[in-house]
This record gives C-alpha cells, sequence and structure tokens, in this order.
C-alpha cells in the first residue's frame, strides 16, 4: 500500500436512480442539483422531496451528498436563494458547491455547511484559492485549466482541500466565462441554459485561407494515466463529469475509477491497460489530457462533429437489472440486441459476470425472441445479479 | 427614481468619462491630442488582446492610464507575470483592470495602494457579489467593469446601491468566451478569422481571434448603448468605453477627434460605418435569457413528491402495466394515472399487484416492480399519483 492519502471519488447523480447507481458502483461521494441554482436545467434534478431520500440514501452508504448550487445568479434569481439554503442545512447534504461570489455570501451567512467553490469560478492559481478560503471556502474544484503540478503548488501555497476533474466533457472556454447560449439562443449558459454552441460544425475564413471544422468541440477528458500524479500532487477529490450522461455512462466510469484508484493505492506497480481498455469502450468524443500535464493544444479538440460519440451506447448497453427472484435476473432493456449473446453484468464490486444467453422470457414467462426498448425481460445465469447491476453486450452472434 | 422614467436633467451629475483601448507608445501621444478619450493599455503579456509589450513603456508613468489584466491566471502564468507586474506595473498606472480574482487578492495584500478596477464578464452580476467585493477589497477597488450582458434595471440597482464608478461598453464588439487553449493553429495569429455556421442565422460569422493566450470570440454584432446614454448619465455612470479591437487604426483619433460625451450620440452611425458594424441593444431592456428553460423539461414529471408513487414503464395491450414503485404503499391506496396526455386516471389498487414472481402483493416498497392490470388510456410515460381529495368551501 502507497503513503498518499486515496484521492475521494466523486460521481454525478443526475437524479435519484443515477445517485444510487453511483453509491453502488463505488463513489466516494456524489454532486446533484436542486430544481434551481445549478446548472444543467435539461437533467432531471432533484426536488426537496427527492433530495431528503437521496440524502438519506447516500449517507447510509457512506456516501457524501454535495449540492451545485453554482449558477452565476442575478439580482432576480437570488431572493428565492435563503430559504432553500435553510432546506439544504435541515437535509443535512455535505456540501454546497458555489461559482458565484453573491450566493458565497448568502450561503456563509445562512448556514453552516461546508462550501465548495465551483470549477465555474475558474480558480487556477495559489491567490485564487486563498482569496477563497479568506472567505470561509473549505475546497476549491480547480479550473481545468490547471495542470496537476501546479495544483501541487496551490495546495502547498493555499493550504486548502483540492478536486479536480479527472474524466468527462470539457467546455473548450474557461467554464463559467462563456456567453454563446445567451446571445445566440437567449438561454444564459451561467443559469443552466448553455446550448453546446462549441459542438458545431464551423466554416472558417481568414483572407484566403479557409477550413470547416468543429474548431471549438473539445475532446474528452480522461486523466486515468495521470491517477499517479493526482495521488503525488495530494488532491482530495477526483470528479466525473456528466450529470446528463445515461447510467450505462455513470456505471461504467464509476467503477473503473473506483478500481484504479483502489488498486493504485494498494500498489503503485498497478498496470492501467485494462481500465484503458474499459474506457474506450465507453462513449466518448476522443480523449485529452487537455490540461492536466501541458497546455491544452489544437490536438485536445475533435476534428470532425463525426466522432462526437464513439462509440455509441446502443452499441453495448442491454439495460440495468430491475429485480432478482429465485436465481432469475429481471432486466429493463434499453437498447435492442438478438440472441444468442454474450451478455456481460457489470458488478458493483470485482469481476464482471459473463454468459452466453441464448433464451429470456417477457415478464410473465413467455420466450422472447426480438428484444425491444423498454421491454422486461427474464434472463437465467447471472449469480451476482443486483438491481441496478449494469448488463452490457460482450458479443453477439447476429 | 422611477427607472421607466430616466430623464437626464445634467445639471448635478458628471458626465461619464470616455475610455477606450491603446495599443502602443504611440498611439499614447494621439491620446494626448485627443483628451476627451481616456487610455486603456492593451500590453503583453497582461492583455489577451495586445499588439507590443510592456517593454517600451517600463521608464514612463501613466497616471491618467488604465492597464487591462483581463486574463485568467494559471499559478505557472501567474508566477511569470508577478515578477513583471511588480517591476514595471505596480505604481505606475492609475488603475490596473482585472479579471483574476488571485490578482485582485495579491494586490490587496502586496500592493494596497494599487488601485484596480474589477470585470464581471460572466458571474458575479449581483448585488449581493458587487457587496461583497467593495466590502472585500475596499478603497482599493475603485470600479467595476460591467459587461453588456446587464439589463438596465440591474444596471440601476448597480448604480443607487454601490457607491463605485461603474464602466459600461458603449459601443463595440461583444465577446462570447475566451479559451485557453490555442483553436486555430493553422491560421494567422494576431488577425480576424471569420467563424460562421449554418446552426445560426447571422450572415455574418462570429469573429475570432488567435492570440498567443489562446482564444477568443466575438459576436457578429457590436453592442451599442448610445441611444441610451442619456439613461446612463442619469444612473450616473462614471466610464462609457468604445472597444477598438476589430479595427486598431489610429484613423480613429482623426475621425472621431471631435467626439465627446455630450456628442456621442450624433457619432453613432460613423462609428458603425468605422467599424463596419451592425449593432444590438444586447439585454438592456430587460434580461429574459432564463425564459425558456421550461422547455428543456419533460413536463410530464414536474411533480415529483412524497404523492408520486410509481411510473408505468412496460405495457402489454389488455394484459398488463409494469410500474416501477417510487415510494412505498399499500394496495390500500388511493391512487391516479397522470397520462403522457394529460389525463387523470383513476384506479383501485386492492386485490390488484402482482410482484415481479407474479405473486399477489398487498405492501410495495420502493424501486420494486410490480404488474397491475392493463388499463384503458394508461401507458408507459404515465405517472402514478397518490390521490388527494379535494374538500373544503
Amino acid at each position: 500500500m502507497n503513503t498518499w492519502t486515496k484521492p475521494e471519488l466523486l460521481s454525478p447523480a443526475g437524479d435519484l436512480e443515477k445517485l444510487k447507481t453511483a453509491c453502488l458502483y463505488g463513489a466516494d461521494a456524489v454532486y446533484l442539483s436542486g430544481q434551481k441554482f445549478g446548472l444543467r436545467y435539461a437533467s432531471d434534478n432533484f426536488t426537496l422531496y427527492e433530495l431528503e431520500k437521496a440524502v438519506k440514501y447516500a449517507h447510509a452508504r457512506n456516501v457524501s451528498v454535495y449540492v451545485t448550487l453554482n449558477g452565476y445568479l442575478l439580482n432576480k434569481d437570488i431572493e428565492a436563494l435563503p430559504e432553500f439554503l435553510k432546506e439544504l442545512e435541515r437535509l443535512k447534504v455535505d456540501a454546497l458547491l458555489i461559482s458565484d461570489l453573491g450566493v458565497f455570501t448568502l450561503a456563509a451567512n445562512h448556514t453552516k455547511i461546508p462550501i465548495h467553490v465551483s470549477t465555474q469560478a475558474s480558480c487556477a492559481n495559489a491567490h485564487h484559492a486563498s482569496f477563497w478560503k479568506h472567505l470561509g471556502a473549505t475546497r476549491i474544484v480547480l479550473a481545468r485549466e490547471t495542470a496537476i503540478h501546479e495544483a501541487k503548488q496551490i495546495k502547498l501555497h493555499s493550504n486548502i482541500e483540492l478536486e479536480m476533474f479527472i474524466h468527462g466533457s470539457m467546455c473548450m472556454a474557461w467554464s463559467g466565462q462563456c456567453v454563446i447560449s445567451n446571445f445566440t439562443r437567449g438561454r444564459d449558459s451561467n443559469r443552466g441554459g448553455c446550448n453546446y454552441a462549441c459542438r458545431f460544425p464551423f466554416e472558417l475564413q481568414q483572407s484566403e485561407q479557409s477550413a470547416q471544422r468543429s474548431f471549438m468541440s473539445s475532446r474528452d477528458l480522461n486523466g486515468l494515466d495521470l491517477l499517479p500524479q493526482f495521488f503525488k500532487a495530494r488532491i482530495d477529490s477526483l470528479k466525473i463529469e456528466g450529470r446528463m450522461k445515461s447510467l450505462f455512462y455513470l456505471a461504467q466510469l464509476t467503477k473503473i475509477y473506483r478500481t484504479a484508484i483502489d488498486s493504485f493505492h494498494q500498489d503503485e506497480m498497478t498496470d492501467f491497460s485494462n481500465f484503458k481498455r474499459d474506457l474506450e469502450a465507453i462513449q466518448n468524443r476522443g480523449y485529452t489530457t487537455a490540461s492536466l500535464e501541458n497546455r491544452a493544444d489544437f490536438s485536445s479538440v475533435a476534428p470532425s462533429a463525426d466522432n462526437h460519440t464513439i462509440p455509441s451506447d446502443q452499441n453495448h448497453y442491454i439495460g440495468e437489472v430491475v429485480d432478482v427472484v429465485d436465481g432469475r435476473t429481471l432486466v429493463k432493456i434499453k437498447n435492442p440486441f438478438s440472441l444468442p449473446c454474450n451478455v456481460e453484468l457489470l458488478t458493483f464490486r470485482g469481476p464482471n459476470e459473463t454468459h452466453y444467453v441464448q433464451k429470456v422470457y417477457d415478464i410473465k414467462g413467455s420466450d422472447v425472441q426480438h428484444i425491444k426498448p423498454n421491454m422486461f425481460i427474464w434472463i437465467d445465469h447471472f449469480n451476482e445479479a443486483r438491481p441496478l447491476n449494469i448488463l452490457r453486450k460482450s458479443y453477439c452472434a447476429s | 427614481m422611477r427607472p421607466d422614467r430616466l430623464t437626464y436633467s445634467g445639471s448635478h451629475i458628471v458626465p461619464p468619462e470616455i475610455v477606450t483601448q491603446c495599443f502602443s507608445l504611440a498611439e499614447y501621444e494621439l491620446f494626448r491630442e485627443t483628451p476627451q478619450f481616456k487610455p486603456i493599455f492593451h500590453l503583453k503579456p497582461f492583455s489577451l488582446i495586445s499588439h507590443c509589450t510592456l517593454g517600451e513603456l517600463t521608464t514612463h508613468y501613466f497616471s491618467k492610464a488604465s492597464l487591462e489584466i483581463d486574463r485568467l491566471l494559471t499559478e505557472s502564468e501567474f508566477q511569470e507575470i508577478i515578477p513583471l507586474l511588480e517591476k514595471e506595473v505596480v505604481g505606475k498606472f492609475k488603475s490596473l483592470r482585472i479579471k483574476d480574482l488571485g490578482l485582485a487578492h495579491f494586490l490587496s495584500r502586496e500592493y494596497p495602494e494599487q488601485a484596480f478596477q474589477f470585470r464581471i464578464d460572466a458571474g458575479f452580476q449581483n448585488m449581493a457579489s458587487i457587496k461583497t467585493l467593495t466590502e472585500v477589497f475596499g478603497k482599493q477597488l475603485e470600479g467595476i467593469i460591467v459587461p453588456p450582458i446587464f439589463s438596465r434595471l440591474d444596471l440601476l440597482s448597480l448604480c443607487e446601491q454601490v457607491n463605485i464608478p461603474i464602466e459600461v461598453e458603449i459601443f463595440g464588439p461583444i465577446r462570447l468566451f475566451f479559451s485557453h487553449r490555442e483553436l486555430l493553429p493553422d491560421f494567422k495569429p494576431h488577425s480576424w478569422v471569420d467563424a460562421r455556421s449554418e446552426e445560426f442565422n447571422h450572415t455574418d460569422g462570429f469573429k475570432t481571434y488567435p492570440s498567443e493566450y489562446g482564444t477568443l470570440m466575438f459576436y457578429p454584432k457590436y453592442v451599442s448603448w448610445i441611444k441610451k446614454l442619456d439613461e446612463l448619465k442619469n444612473m450616473n455612470v462614471s466610464r462609457i468605453r468604445i472597444d477598438r479591437f476589430m479595427n486598431t487604426s489610429t484613423d480613429f483619433f482623426t475621425v472621431f477627434k471631435d467626439l465627446t460625451t455630450d456628442s456621442l450620440s450624433e457619432y453613432e452611425a460613423r462609428l458603425c460605418e468605422f467599424f463596419n458594424a451592425t449593432t444590438i441593444e444586447g439585454f438592456y431592456g430587460a434580461n429574459k435569457t432564463d425564459r425558456r428553460f421550461y422547455q428543456l423539461k419533460s413536463e410530464a414529471r414536474q411533480v415529483r413528491d412524497e404523492t408520486l408513487l410509481g411510473q408505468v414503464v412496460e405495457s402489454k395491450k389488455s394484459e398488463y402495466l409494469v410500474v416501477k414503485a417510487m415510494s412505498d404503499f399499500t394496495d390500500d391506496t388511493a391512487v391516479v394515472f397522470k397520462t403522457p396526455l394529460k389525463e387523470d386516471i383513476r384506479f383501485n389498487l386492492k386485490h390488484q399487484i402482482l410482484s415481479s414472481a407474479l405473486k399477489p402483493v398487498s405492501q410495495v416498497y420502493e424501486d420494486q416492480i410490480i404488474l397491475l392490470p392493463s388499463i384503458k388510456k394508461v401507458t408507459p410515460q404515465s405517472y402514478m399519483y397518490r390521490y388527494m381529495e379535494i374538500t373544503g368551501s
């Protein structure tokens, strides 16, 4: 076992089901949003009722819950905030994730909940971190422009908890500093209305020179190879992006990083090649380490709109386990597949379980040949199946 | 003062001064000949759009000029520019125009006599933020630079509630983002690139600028609040800025040598011509950029409280419904299904619930999968709620 402290694994929770999935697949903490004040308006997010259930569920499993209040609020939005803050304190959430100075001030004045400064606040240097610490912040989520070696310096000089993104989609701009959606779609990107204009293809023209590409579309961050550096820099929390991503995405990533962190903590000589292979099979826009080592260059940009989702979830994602009765597994189907098929059960911990499945049954027990989305089917075989396990295709005959 | 009755009396109000960019020492000489314009130096390595380095200015003091430091700084960049800042900047400019809170914190700790203004380009745009800024930095903070995303009402609140000089961009390009990344390495640096997309209806492209510090993008149109000048004066706005990034020709100082705050309204057409710009007012009238948010949500799933018992996740016509329980309940519970077609269908659960193993059950637990008999009009994506009898007069 190495001597470095194991960083927290922080997973996204776009809704209650995703929260449970993240907890079961090994997250140490989850971040989520209420119905207002966050940045992912299109995500289901949590009502207060759901939030209460979420906190109870997570705390029962020693998982911390951080609530994002990281929108840059206007005067008219902020009036409703104190009441919401009181509710969050009552629910005993573990931290608030804030980027706006006014929201920070209100939260500090109205609650005793620890405050983490969101990556939206563009904190990338030690003096910036010290500013927030001076105001009472307990943790900084560093801007994604920060390299790990810089984070180490920031930690050294500001002595505050640091969180960094290790995986997921990225803004090509400094997060929190882009207003494309505001002016082109009338939707405030910094209050939850980002329309992802950076993913669009553009025709570029400068005098006689021209080009056509999605020049602003960032590849996805993949910091797995740099896990040892995160440990050595004593980064306190490693974050996976993606509150709007699927359960499939969330489960796979949480398991991979859980296993990788634990393995490296046990053994510095851990070989990451299997984890890397698994990450390649997860939906991505092409991977980059972005600025984690050096300032991101043009190779961090996805060259065309075509490769935005390779591989697609549809290629692999079968569905999720919803019930286990007498050795049979009831599965909610997400994508069609044909029999026979090698089906892999993504267990919560340890090796996955794969079976060659030739027969399945509908919920009333009748044989099924054509498996369609949203069906509920029974599959035999799986010994380790638990509700919220994910099933994926390993190999299909047809 | 009612915001909709703003009029310019002009008697007790100091007219705002006009600020604009100065890209070199040679250009600074032109500012001396047109003293109505106050210079904002744009110099490497401090300003994102800059054409010369600080070097040639080091022997000068600029008691009336400010220096733009609109970069956000990583730790390495911070360490790189601090020696230069300490040696050649602090004490030599009237004010610094800062975007990075770390830099503001550094100045407040190390150089409390050096005044600075703070840019609130994308955040900190509410009163609570700005009041905190003024409390933390005190008199050292000698101005707030407001972006064109502000509405008239928010600007008015700011001017009324905070006793600090306010600057607005009265005419110029609208910055949409700054990326730390070099997104256009195959294009000539420090030269504008036109970026067009079919996704937008603009006839002109987005003006994009490859700088050594990364990439900037601007909206195809300029913001102009010139028609609002009287209102801005009445609000006591202290500085109005004309941004010259896209035409840095020194002809500006010849063409607009007679332009003053009082005559600015007469120059709007000539400014548009000089900069080849069409203009918008941005969000000055009202900022309704959250108006469309409700469209991003599934309407059928708006109510998610303790009355929500389950979701219909599968059905087989005339045979069964599969329901995923979202709360604990018994078969005594009166329920109503809310369908995607917004119909309410009441149903009696008594003796109707089967477990996934097809056994009758009366108690259901959260996350359990149950079967119910087929119910007319109830389809997948319907939600099952506890039926609440509405009583009273």
